[in-house]
């Protein structure tokens, strides 16, 4: 299975499309605007309690 | 007697094993508490549109809603209670009192006035002979 086709998937689906943080990192994300991007996930970590370093990090054990 | 009539009205059938559509929620998202304190991430929708939360005692409420940024806004809302005086204009109490007893004494004026057309004193019954 492409990854990429994945990915595109879940980005261009209705729930993603009516999120507006989604909309905006997506937005980001084409506009190589990757300090907002990095922002943007901060932002989000602090509301919800989370560290983001430490919360990056746990994503990437997964792939290991 | 049969007749030629080939009309059959048609029913809709029922069918129990047809699974409910799930309807997509409207309406406005949020909660009555005592503190705002205790709202939580999951109670405002990630779509955009703001939550309102109402405290119990009615004292004030709140929108909160995501931003873009990826921040939680929040407005708060507070009750304005109505003065009754407020529409009053502002006059000196002493001005309005004056005021007051000159209206009630040309009513009372007025009112004697209406008592003696109505009522005729006896044995004064005046006519002009002109």
């Amino acid at each position: 299975m492409n990854l990429n086709f994945l990915v595109n998937q879940i980005i261009n689906s209705p729930q993603m499309q009516r999120n507006p943080i989604m909309s905006n990192a997506m937005q980001m994300y084409r506009n190589g605007d990757t300090q907002g991007l990095k922002t943007l996930c901060e932002n989000v970590c602090k509301e919800r309690g989370l560290d983001l370093n430490q919360y990056a990090n746990e994503v990437m054990a997964q792939f290991k | 007697m049969m007749y030629g009539n080939n009309y059959q009205p048609t029913y809709p059938m029922y069918n129990p094993y047809q699974q409910p559509v799930p309807s997509i929620p409207s309406g406005l998202s949020g909660k009555v508490l005592d503190d705002f304190g205790s709202i939580t991430i999951n109670d405002i929708p990630m779509d955009g549109s703001p939550a309102v939360f109402i405290k119990k005692d009615n004292s004030e409420v709140q929108l909160r809603r995501w931003g873009n940024d990826g921040r939680i806004y929040s407005v708060s809302y507070l009750p304005q209670i109505e003065n009754k005086d407020a529409n009053t204009v502002n006059v000196p109490s002493e001005v309005k009192q004056s005021e007051f007893d000159a209206l009630t004494q040309r009513l009372e004026g007025i009112e004697s006035k209406i008592d003696k057309l109505i009522r005729p004193t006896r044995g004064k019954e005046t006519k002009d002979e002109s």
